[in-house]
Formats: C-alpha cells, structure tokens, sequence
C-alpha cells in the first residue's frame, strides 16, 4: 500500500482509483447487458410482427364487419324483390316478344312447356334492371324467377331462406347472369330444379 | 450501454456505501438487473442512465440495510443545522494521509458520510450538484458537507491514534 501522504481529496482519488472490477466480473456485466439488447432487438422485431398481424387482424376483421353487412344486405333484395311479386300477383302478360328476344340473346331456353308462364316483364330491383317471370306448377304452386344480367353488384351473395309463404335463392348462374328465385310451399322443388335445368342446362342448384 | 469505466465507476459508487467489494459488486449487478427488467421503450426515456443507476444502486443499499436494521441513523442528517460555520473547500488541503489512513477512515465513516465523501471528493460535484442528487437545498448540503469535514477531521485523529498503535504493535 502507498504509503505517501496526500491531502485528503487526491488520497481518497488515489483510493477509489485502485478498486476496479475484476476482469470476470466486468465479463459478465458487459455480457448480461449485451444479452438483453439482444433480446431487446429479439422484441422489437416481435413487437413489429405483433403490430403487423394486429393491422392485418385489423383490417380482415373490418372486411368481415362490410361482410356482414352486405350479408344482412341480401334480404332487402328478396324483400324488394317479394313486393314486387306481390305487386304483380293480379297481372298476366304471359311471354311477351321482347321478353322472347331478351332470352333469346342471353341464351336462356324456353321455360318447359308443361309450365305455364303467367307472367313476364322488366322490373328494376334496387335500381339493377331485372326481367321477372311467373311461372305456375303443373299441379299446383308459383314459381318467381328475376333474371339479372349483368356484372353481380357487390352486395349480392349466394344464398336461401324463407319470406312468408315463399322460399326464396339467391344464386349465380353465369358471371353474369344472377337469378333470384322464390317459390311457393306447395311448389314441388323438383319442378323448380327441372324448369331452372331446362332454362339453364349450366345451374348447379 | 456503459462502457468499461462507467461500470467501474459504478462499483465504486457502490463501494462508497457499502465498504466490501463483494458487496459493491452485487449491488452494480442487482441495480443493472433491475434496469434491463424495465420495458426498453422507459429505459430509453432515461437521460442520464449512469446517474439513474446510481440512485437504484442507492436505493438498494438502503433498503438492504434497512432490512438488517444496521444502519446507524445517527449522522450528518440528524446534525443540528441552524448553526453554520462558513465552510471552506480549502479546509483540507491541510490534512495529509496515506492510504492505509484512508482505508480506516472509510471503516469508520458511515455509508451516507462515505457516500457524500466519495461525490465530494472522487467525483468532485459541486454542492448545487450533491444537493440536486439528493433532491435537498443547497444550504442543507453545505452543511453536510461542513459536518462532513469536520468529522473527517476528528476521526483522522483517532485513525492517527489506531495507526501509531498498529506501528508499535509491528
């Protein structure tokens, strides 16, 4: 130990200058710190991944929220579509020639001729111009038929379900050709399938 | 994050209080564990993080001792301060000790006073500095400080009487 006498301050510099770390106790301080702003960099990039799934989470849960919107959407189509039926339930156009030359040129075949079609004529449903056809059972029952064609908006899904006393589909035919169809209880659904076959030899029902 | 001398620096902070190396050393240690525990986005908030470890590293030493219930609670803090003498920085210029002097003054100072010695002396802060670490006045800190010395001076004394003792006994 020094033994040269010094005025207190520099004697107690010269005292604390002499106690230093070991070297392995400098180890593994330096080493505990670098390890954690490993880990840090580890959590960062966590943290990055985490805010990402978050923004994707994010966004697809705001794609289901307009999902079901548009899903709960659908019926007011078939409502819109049921008031027309039932505006139209008195009237008899039966197949009128322009209404032949619009199947005509959207390649639609005739309705079977055991099936009586009542009535037909363009009607616009939330604005998308549709052609509406009513076609009686064999025996019993009422078929509805509206022909869209053109581009699907949007909004309209595949779909079924039941309004009052008719059943009603919502389905895509073409890429563009939408049908939205109702019928009766009492209308056979094999009638159903076998006159939208004969229409549209490509409709998987 | 702290380079070599930063780190002993710490420890001798440490060591100011605690006296033992082994001791200084665990509570560099504890006070680093307890700063990379915090989130990184706070630690990064910290300014002056060598100044920051240096009060867990107080914090813990207190609260160790705390829990012994070894700590003298009598010292500077409990002085009468209504009496101030003028305090020189000169006024131990005149003291002459060795090292071994050194050693057995520490031994007999408390933590606090070595503490105070230590920020006084080795990391030569002014009063405004110790009095903003401590977070008290400026007046209460020179007075610590004039209590500091003056006992600095009665204690050299009796170190003086223990050194010739130990000579004699050699």
């Amino acid at each position: 130990m020094n033994n040269e006498k010094q005025a207190v301050k520099q004697a107690l510099k010269t005292f604390y200058a002499n106690k230093s770390l070991s070297g392995s106790q400098l180890q593994s301080l330096q080493q505990k710190l670098t390890s954690q702003f490993t880990k840090d960099d580890e959590n960062i990039t966590n943290d990055k991944k985490i805010s990402i799934i978050k923004c994707l989470g994010s966004i697809a849960a705001s794609f289901l929220i307009v999902w079901m919107l548009a899903y709960l959407h659908t019926p007011q189509l078939i409502s819109s579509a049921y008031a027309d039926i039932q505006k139209d339930k008195n009237l008899n156009t039966g197949l009128p020639l322009a209404i032949q030359q619009w199947l005509d040129e959207n390649k639609i075949t005739r309705v079977p001729s055991q099936y009586p079609v009542e009535m037909s004529k363009f009607c616009t449903l939330d604005q998308n111009l549709t052609m509406h056809m009513r076609i009686a059972g064999k025996q019993q029952g009422m078929l509805n038929v509206f022909f869209y064609h053109g581009e699907r908006p949007l909004f309209w899904f595949n779909g079924t379900g039941k309004l009052d006393d008719l059943n009603w589909r919502l389905l895509k035919v073409r890429e563009n050709l939408t049908l939205i169809v109702f019928y009766t209880h009492d209308m056979r659904e094999k009638s159903v399938l076998h006159i939208l076959n004969e229409m549209l030899p490509e409709i998987e029902v | 994050m702290f380079n070599k001398d930063e780190l002993n620096q710490l420890y001798r902070y440490a060591l100011s209080l605690s006296k033992h190396e082994d001791g200084a050393y665990d509570l560099v240690q504890t006070a680093i564990e307890r700063l990379l525990r915090k989130p990184t986005a706070d630690v990064a908030l910290i300014e002056k993080p060598l100044a920051y470890l240096k009060v867990i590293i107080r914090n813990l030493y207190f609260d160790l001792e705390r829990h012994k219930k070894v700590l003298p609670m009598i010292s500077i803090e409990t002085d009468n301060l209504l009496y101030l003498e003028p305090v020189d920085d000169n006024s131990m210029e005149d003291v002459l000790i060795n090292q071994q002097e050194v050693q057995l003054l520490i031994g007999r100072l408390n933590a606090q006073e070595n503490e105070l010695l230590y920020l006084w002396a080795v990391e030569e802060h002014t009063v405004e500095e110790i009095a903003a670490i401590y977070e008290k006045p400026r007046g209460t800190m020179l007075s610590k400080l004039h209590r500091l010395k003056k006992r600095i001076r009665e204690q050299l004394q009796l170190v003086n009487i223990e050194v010739n003792v130990m000579s004699n006994k050699q």
